[in-house]
This record gives structure tokens, sequence and C-alpha cells, in this order.
């Protein structure tokens, strides 16, 4: 972090601390610990056992720093899957507190391999929501018979 | 190679780029990273023998799949790979001092290397007149990376400004930092604090890399970047039949 | 194990005022875009976001004003989807709704 304008911005954020045993300086980042973590995945169980499929991001991170998950998912599978190789279960039931069936649930956007592409017309429609301030209006289109 | 017929400005950017990548680098982009992840590319289909890691969580991935949006999100660059190693581990590797290039880009940059990806305008950065996306981890990349290649596809006085007011990183001294545009290269050195005109492409003239540039250039005398090879051309071609280099430019 | 499935309407109340929500994704990506979206239905306030990168699912919140803070490396919806529209709409100008918290 050292360069960064930053750090100035942010004194509450980032703090300067000799490092106790070199003397180093070294940057401090504050952490955060979420209420929840909001994570769509492509499979969970009914227990909140998630699995996810491609890119997995920061995901992981965010549910441990949480330590509570509200899950949207594609599918409910069967909890065979994730005991067939445990490693593969990004997100441990322990950590979630509600699973919420909810296929397309990041659409307009991608959800790799269930849609890879943005839905463009609906993003022109999101642009323009947010400009006449209407996401509201979006949203009812959006969750239409799923309320 | 003749310019406008056989090549373009965007291969020119893409051949410097690919040529600042050495055998044995660990080296790594980011997201909204088009033009790196098509250089990044080529430069596997060319043979060399580095290490690519990005945020798709992927290392390595089949660079022979075709890009198809200008995202470096997708699973394109996921599929195929050997592990994954992602944003957390990236960070990790290069603050152990293992990373070796990450290329990274800017709203604005001014001579002494500080980058704005925060803000621009405005009174303070709370009110400003364009909020950026912010650095997507420059600010903790760029003091650990030992060459830094900031890669901007256009050149021009409004993003090469004489002095950055919020600088989300700046060039670390004991670094080096590498600045390739559409016109030119320019590269501070470990121990300086400024960039230098490094060299020109064929298609441009010193005069017109000043006449774009919001600092002041001191040299009066630069080697001419060879054009791209039919090789480089070639390779570029065959990682990226949609094109997804032009983007950017 | 306690089984967790619950309705979309009943998870979305386990969101109150004032809370910190990391929001899962990057950019146009894996996000819980159609959560976002159900809170936006809903009246929590002052909430604030975070996450390495977020994007439209933060974005959202930010457009109807209910995130008044955001936490990120990276705001963005990437290339072709641009901007974040919402988080600048917030952020910019002289009276924004909402603020920035760069974590590098």
């Amino acid at each position: 972090m050292w360069g960064s304008d930053l750090l100035e911005q942010n004194p509450d954020f980032y703090k300067v601390f000799e490092c106790p045993w070199t003397g180093e300086k070294v940057v401090c980042v504050r952490s955060l610990k979420p209420d929840y973590s909001l994570i769509h995945v492509q499979e969970a169980d009914i227990y909140g056992n998630a699995r996810i499929l491609g890119p997995a991001y920061q995901d992981w991170l965010m549910s441990r720093a949480s330590g509570k998950v509200i899950l949207t998912t594609e599918r409910i599978v069967g909890t065979y899957r994730m005991q067939e190789e445990p490693k593969l279960t990004a997100i441990p039931h322990l950590l979630v507190e509600a699973v919420v069936e909810l296929p397309g649930g990041a659409k307009h956007g991608i959800c790799y391999p269930e849609y890879l592409t943005v839905d463009f017309d609906l993003h022109k429609e999101y642009q323009k929501a947010v400009k006449n301030g209407e996401v509201p209006k979006f949203a009812e289109k959006m969750l239409e018979g799923r309320l | 190679m003749e310019y406008g017929k056989d090549y373009g400005k965007e291969e020119m950017f893409a051949a410097a780029c690919i040529r600042e990548i050495q055998e044995g680098d660990n080296v790594f982009h980011g997201l909204a990273s088009s033009t790196p992840m098509v250089v990044m590319k080529a430069a596997k289909e060319l043979g060399k023998d580095f290490n690519y890691v990005t945020l798709s969580d992927g290392l390595d991935h089949d660079w022979l799949r075709p890009p198809y949006s200008a995202s470096t999100l997708t699973e394109n660059t996921y599929i195929g790979s050997v592990a994954t190693f992602g944003l957390d581990d990236i960070f990790d590797l290069f603050a152990r001092g293992q990373g070796h290039i990450a290329f990274l880009s800017c709203l604005q940059i001014d001579k002494t290397g500080r980058i704005a990806m925060s803000v621009l305008g405005g009174p303070d950065y709370d009110h400003s007149a364009l909020r950026g996306p912010g650095g997507a981890g420059t600010a903790s990349i760029v003091p650990c990376c030992p060459r830094t290649i900031i890669w901007k596809c256009a050149h021009d006085t409004r993003t090469m400004v004489p002095h950055v007011k919020f600088a989300t990183t700046t060039a670390a001294k004991d670094k080096s930092m590498t600045l390739i545009t559409p016109l030119c290269i320019f590269r501070k050195a470990p121990g300086e604090t400024e960039f230098k005109l490094d060299s020109i492409f064929p298609y441009t003239t010193i005069e017109e890399v000043k006449e774009n540039t919001g600092w002041e250039i001191a040299e009066t005398e630069v080697p001419v970047l060879d054009p791209p090879t039919a090789e480089e051309l070639a390779a570029l071609k065959k990682v990226d039949p949609n094109y997804i280099l032009g983007y950017e430019f | 194990m306690k089984e967790k499935v619950t309705t979309l309407d009943k998870a979305l109340d386990l969101v109150k005022d004032g809370m910190l929500l990391a929001v899962g994704g990057n950019a146009m990506h894996r996000n819980p875009t159609l959560f976002s979206l159900g809170l936006t239905l809903k009246g929590a306030k002052n909430l604030k976001v975070c996450g390495a990168a977020p994007g439209i699912g933060a974005d959202i919140l930010c457009a109807t004003g209910q995130a008044d803070r955001a936490y990120f490396g990276f705001f963005g919806l990437e290339n072709e989807a641009g901007l974040a529209p919402g988080m600048r709409k917030a952020m910019q100008g002289e009276n924004p709704t909402a603020y920035a918290t760069e974590g590098s």
C-alpha cells in the first residue's frame, strides 16, 4: 500500500505499525465482519452445503469472514454430491442460515455454466432504471412470480 | 511489415507487451483486462514458458479456446487449467516476491508513476466528478511487483497528465515500471523516480509522442521498436479469432 | 445438519437496517442479482456492502440509496457492461448518498 493516497484518505481503515519482531513499518488493514454474505451458487443441498462450479472468486473468503451466509442456488442437489468429493464443497452448511432455490438468480448477469453472457437488453433497461430512479420497478419485472 | 497493411496499432501494442514476458515469469492480469489476456494467450502460443495467473482462479488455462467477450472473468481463462490459484493466492505470491509481471491499467498517470484509478475531478475524494472503479489491488501489488506494466490503449493529454491529484497507487522507487501506449514505451528503472521515453513505435515520431503527452519529455533520440513479426501476428490471430484485442482501442 | 431451505421472501427479511453485506461473485458474474433486486422491494436501509470486486448485486443497492457505504477493491461491471451506474450515481458529485472505502 506504500505510495497510495488511500492510506491518508482512510485513517480509520489503514494504520501503520511497527512489526514487533523486525521493527519494519507495515500497513495494517482493518478487518470487516459482514453480518451476512449473499452468495449465488450452482448447487446446494437442503442443509446449505454449497458447490461453486467454475471461477469462485473470493466467495470462499467472504463466507468465512461473515460466518453467516444466505445462499441462492440454481438447484438443490442431494447431499451425496458433497460426499463424493468433500473438498469441492466451497461453503459448508454450518456457515449457512438460509438456502433459496432460485434458478436464474444471477440474471441478467452470468452464471457459468448455466448462462454465459450478459443479457444486454435487460442491462440497458437496468441502466435506464438507475438513471430514472426506477430500480424497484425493474425488480418487480425480474422477480415476477418469484416472491 | 507495413503499418496499416500488415498490422495496426493494436498488433504493435500487443507485440510490445508480448516482448516484455520472459521465460519463467509469473505473470498476472486482472479483470477488465482484455488486451493483456490476448497478449498472454499469444505469448503462450509463441512457446514462451511462463506461468499465467488470473482472477478466474485458473492457472495456465487452455489458451487456444477463443475468448468470446472482453470480460476477463469468464470460464475462458479457467477451462483447461492445471490448478486453481485464485486472487488471494496471487496477492500472496506477489507479497512473497514470487510475482514478476502484473499487467495493470489506469484512468490517468503522470511522469512519477502516480496512477489514478479511484476518482477524477471534484473538490475532494467524496465529491468526485468521476467515481472510477478503484485500483482492483494495484495498491497492494505495485509495491511488491518487480516489473509492473501499465497498459493503456489511449495516448493523450487527458490520460497522461502533469500531475495525478489522487493516486490510488504510485510506482515503487525500488522497482521498475513500464508504461505501454499505442505510440511508445516509457520506463522507470529501479532507483529512479520518473518515466523516461524508452522507445517509439514504427508509425510515430518523438514529436507526435510529445504532443500527446501531458508531461515534459527530455529525450531527443530513442530507438524505434521493430514492427510485429509474422510469428507474433500469426499467434495473435490464432488465439483471438473474435478479435477481442480490438475492444480497448 | 439442519434443513435451511426457505422462500425468497423469508430470506430477504433476514436483512435488517444497518447491516454489512458481503456480496458474492464478481462484476456481472455469479452475483446474487435477483436477491439484491428483492431487497429493493423491502425496506432495509443504511446498508453497507463489501467485496473484493462487487458488481451488479451491490450496484443495485447503491442505486436505490439503500446502501450508504461500499468497501471494495474494484467496483464495476467490466468492459461491455461498463462502469457501475448505481454506484456512480450514489457516489459522484455534490450530494453523495453513498461513500467509498477502497481496500487497495
